[in-house]
This record gives C-alpha cells, sequence and structure tokens, in this order.
C-alpha cells in the first residue's frame, strides 16, 4: 500500500539528473517572481499543464505502478485513471523492460498495451524524479500510429517503385536483344539468297537463256528491296525502343549529296537529277543516316513524278546550318493530306499507281533522323505542281552554340 | 592469278551462308578453311594458322566477340580478321574487337571478294 505522499511537482529536465522535489524548479527569473508573487500558482500552472496536456503523461512509483496519470494516458490506453492506479509498466510498456530504458531520450520504437489488448506504437520519454522517499519514474508518450502508416506506405510505394524500374530495364534489355536477333534472323536468309544469286549470275561457263539473265537479275533486285524494307522496319523498331544512334563524322553534305544523287540517277531514265553545291556545307553527321535521308527524299520525288521530268537538288550554307533541298515537278501532295505527312505509316496517296510502295515510314524516319542531328524537316507542296523537301543540319562548330540535341 | 599460300578461315554459323562464302572463294582460287562456331575455329586455327579470317559474330557456344579474346590472348599472329555482320553499324562492331575490315550482309560477292583481296597478306 502505498501512503498518499504529497508530490511537489518539478521542472522535468532532459537528461539522467535527479531532481530534488522538495522545491519548486523554475525556468526563468520571470517565473520565479511570479511563483514568489503568488505561491501555489506554480502547483496550479503544472497541474493544469497535468491535466490538459494531449501528450500522455504516466507516473510510475517504486513499487512498479502507476501514482499518477493525465487523461490523455487514460484516452491512449483506455484505462481509466483508478483503473491505471493497479497497472503499472511491466503491464502497459511491450517491448525491452522499463527499468533499462535510457532515461530523458525520446524513443520511437515502443508500443504500449491498450485495454482492449490492442499496441499502440508511441513515441515516448521518460525521466526520473527524486522524490522524498523514492525515485519515479515519468513517462511522456504520444501515439504515432499515423505516422507509422505513413511510413509503411512510403516503404511500400519505394518496393513497387523499384520492381516497376527492374521491370522496365529488364524489357529494355530484352528489347535491345531482340534487336540485335531480328536483325540477324531477318537478314541472314536474304544474304545467302543474293549471295547464290551473285555466284550463278558470276558464272560464265554456259549460254544462259533470257529467263534465267532475267531471274537472276529480278532475284538480286528483290533482294534488295527486300534488305530496305527489312531495315527500315529494324529502324522503327529501334526509334520506338529508343535505340535510333548516331556515328557522327566530319562530313561535307555537299560531297554525300553527289554521291547520293549520282547513284539515284542510275535508277531511272525518265528523270533528270541536277544538283546544285553552293557550299560545302561541313557537318558532323552520321553519314549513313543522311545518306538514308537523301535516298528517302530522292526517292519519293521520283516515285511521285511519274511523267518524269526534271528533280533538283540543293545544297546551301545559311545562318549556321546546311540546308538540303529536293525539289520535284511531280503530282505534289493534297492540301488535305499534308498536315500528316511525316506521321508513322502514313501515305499521302494511299492506293496510288506507284512502283514499290514501301512501309509508308520513310518520311518518318527521315524526320527522327533529321531531328537526332539537331535539324529541321519541312517541305511545301502544290497538288498537281510537286513539291518541295528541305532539311536543315547544324554546321560543324554551330551546334553546340545553337544548342542543338546530341 | 596464282592461289595465294594463306587460306582464309570462314566462321559462320549459318551452314547455307558457310557454304556460299566458300564457293565464292574456293571459285576465286582462294584456299579455304571453315568452322561453324568461335569453338571450331579455334580447333582450325590450332592445326594451321590462317592468312586471313572472316569472322561472323553472332553464333552459338562460342561468339565473335568470345572467338576474338580467346584468339588474340593466345596467339600473337597479326593475322587480319574481316567482321562479316547482319548489324547496320558494320563499323561500330568491327571497332568493338579491333578488326581490321567489315562486310556487311547482304553483301555483294564483289564486296566479298574485295574486302578478302584487301586484308589478305601476300606470301613472302
Amino acid at each position: 500500500m502505498i501512503a498518499p505522499v504529497a508530490y511537489h511537482w518539478a521542472h522535468c529536465a532532459p537528461g539522467p539528473a535527479k531532481i530534488d522535489v522538495r522545491g519548486v524548479g523554475t525556468a526563468s527569473d520571470e517565473q520565479d517572481n511570479l511563483l514568489q508573487r503568488f505561491p501555489g500558482i506554480g502547483d496550479t500552472v503544472l497541474r493544469t499543464f497535468f491535466t490538459g496536456s494531449r501528450e500522455a503523461i504516466l507516473v510510475a512509483g517504486p513499487f512498479g505502478r502507476y501514482v499518477a496519470s493525465n487523461p490523455a494516458a487514460s484516452e491512449l490506453l483506455g484505462y481509466t485513471a483508478e483503473e491505471l492506479r493497479l497497472l503499472g509498466p511491466a503491464d502497459v510498456v511491450l517491448g525491452e523492460p522499463a527499468a533499462t530504458d535510457p532515461i530523458g531520450i525520446w524513443r520511437n520504437d515502443l508500443e504500449l498495451r491498450r485495454k482492449d489488448g490492442v499496441p499502440v506504437p508511441v513515441e515516448a520519454r521518460v525521466t526520473a524524479l527524486q522524490g522524498p522517499l523514492a525515485v519515479l519514474s515519468v513517462m511522456t508518450a504520444h501515439d504515432i500510429s499515423d505516422r507509422r502508416n505513413v511510413e509503411r506506405e512510403n516503404a511500400a510505394l519505394l518496393e513497387r517503385e523499384r520492381a516497376a524500374l527492374a521491370a522496365a530495364e529488364a524489357a529494355s534489355r530484352a528489347g535491345a536483344e531482340f534487336l540485335a536477333a531480328a536483325a540477324h534472323e531477318l537478314k541472314t536468309p536474304v544474304a545467302v539468297i543474293k549471295a547464290y544469286v551473285e555466284l550463278l549470275a558470276s558464272q560464265e561457263t554456259r549460254e544462259r537463256s533470257t529467263v534465267e539473265a532475267r531471274a537472276l537479275t529480278a532475284l538480286n533486285s528483290q533482294c534488295d528491296r527486300l534488305t530496305d524494307l527489312v531495315e527500315n522496319l529494324l529502324d522503327v523498331l529501334r526509334l520506338s525502343l529508343g535505340r535510333l544512334y548516331l556515328e557522327r563524322h566530319h562530313i561535307s553534305l555537299g560531297a554525300l549529296a553527289a554521291e547520293v544523287v549520282a547513284r539515284m540517277q542510275g535508277l531511272t531514265t525518265k528523270h533528270r537529277l541536277l544538283l546544285d553545291v553552293a557550299d560545302p556545307a561541313e557537318v558532323d553527321a552520321d553519314p549513313r543516316r543522311l545518306d538514308q535521308v537523301l535516298v528517302n527524299l530522292l526517292g519519293n520525288a521520283i516515285k511521285f513524278s511519274p511523267q518524269g521530268g526534271e528533280i533538283r537538288v540543293t545544297v546551301a550554307a545559311w545562318d549556321g546550318a546546311a540546308v538540303v533541298s529536293v525539289e520535284d515537278a511531280g503530282v505534289g501532295i493534297p492540301a488535305t493530306r499534308q498536315a500528316q505527312i511525316f506521321d508513322q505509316f502514313y501515305k499521302a496517296h494511299p492506293g496510288a499507281a506507284v512502283v514499290y510502295e514501301g512501309l509508308g515510314v520513310g518520311l518518318f524516319l527521315s524526320r527522327a533522323l533529321v531531328q537526332e542531328h539537331g535539324g529541321t524537316i519541312w517541305f511545301t507542296s502544290v497538288e498537281g505542281e510537286g513539291s518541295t523537301f528541305s532539311f536543315s543540319v547544324p554546321l560543324a562548330g554551330a551546334e553546340a552554340a545553337n544548342g542543338g540535341a546530341g | 592469278m596464282a592461289a595465294p599460300d594463306r587460306a582464309v578461315l570462314v566462321v559462320e554459323d549459318d551452314p547455307d551462308m558457310r557454304e556460299v562464302e566458300v564457293l565464292m572463294l574456293t571459285g576465286a582460287g582462294y584456299r579455304v578453311m571453315q568452322a561453324a562456331d568461335g569453338v571450331e575455329a579455334l580447333e582450325q586455327v590450332a592445326a594451321e594458322m590462317p592468312g586471313l579470317i572472316l569472322l561472323d559474330m553472332r553464333m552459338p557456344r562460342m561468339n565473335g566477340w568470345e572467338f576474338a579474346r580467346e584468339f588474340r590472348s593466345r596467339y600473337n599472329s597479326g593475322t587480319p580478321i574481316v567482321v562479316v555482320t547482319a548489324a547496320p553499324d558494320a563499323d561500330a562492331r568491327a571497332d568493338e574487337i579491333a578488326a581490321d575490315g567489315c562486310l556487311s550482309k547482304p553483301f555483294r560477292m564483289a564486296a566479298l571478294l574485295e574486302a578478302v583481296r584487301r586484308h589478305l597478306p601476300r606470301s613472302v
């Protein structure tokens, strides 16, 4: 049985100090003054704080039972003040025994058992009070269930994001592997066919019939056509996987244009390909890819001027960029179909009687390639009169200044 | 033209592709060795050092990259290697193994013969 003893409330300082409660502890001179003028007010203030505080306060006595508790403690634990006087830390504090708790520091890993048996996570601090007869242990605590929930949710969210990132990386690797495998698997049979066709064509041992001669020529050119289609398809796939890379070299766009024009002229007798190189136009670019763009533009110009005629290619330097234009006097593009001309799989003249239909990705790829170089591509066209397609690439040395894309 | 003494080693896993390369080369007067993957290629090289290696990159068991690494660490023969690849950036593939040249599949016969003519050392 604990004899009722008057405890004088004292200021609880942080740290393990034992505090003499026989006097009234004060924090400042002003407080001193106030207490001298109104003895007993300290008591009232502290009692008001004790009962009104939202922090649960539990004072454990030397016999392991709570000698005092505040309304917040009752609310936290679900016990009345009377019920709490029959209990002690051993009944309420889960985890390490209170006796070994370090005094005076905040702990956020304690749980207290409520009356209904449910454990509630708390952040708590324990301080020792030296009373006239014994040491008291004062615990202040507040519920951190909300904080715990947020921490749990954050951890789960982080875990989900990690898993998603890992999955995305795996998919990306799978995509890259698929690309390499697809290129190999699609092109090897074509390579075999073409190689045998060339081998046959190279044999001059006997007279070849007209059919055989035409067959060999057709087989060879169809192999080249198939190779182009496969490469286009692979490029579209590379683009969609973000794996279309440039291998830049310092080249002359004028010289490249001359090569392409000469090559393309060999494909048509109906058209006259004219080249006007005003400037050599030195650029840091991928020659294979710009060759691809030029072939696409010239190929379109030839394809869509079925009556033949002139196709003009001009190369000039202008305002820090090399500009190439391909102008034809062909069928042009209807105004209603111009807005989507660079879209994937879009055909301006669907169903038109053109040789070598293609996949409809030439301009889509050309735009991607030009933009990858930090340039732009545009066109003007009048139906029935012809089209002019142009693209620009920053001149070598000018790209950094223009902040062009790498 | 007298056939050079050194042989050309064709390393290619696709049997039809390998066969047509062999036919093209023998038809042009070269002596040809062949292997279906890196492991066989190392066996061939151990039996006789070729004058030039035409190397496919994607092969089972031991691919072109692994073969090049093994070959160079075991032999210091300076044998030129020409990469034969379906990848679009053939030069990049060649650079990866410091090859002496590259050939893109599908290739013209003239391109294959030109690559061999250029890289196969003349016998002394």
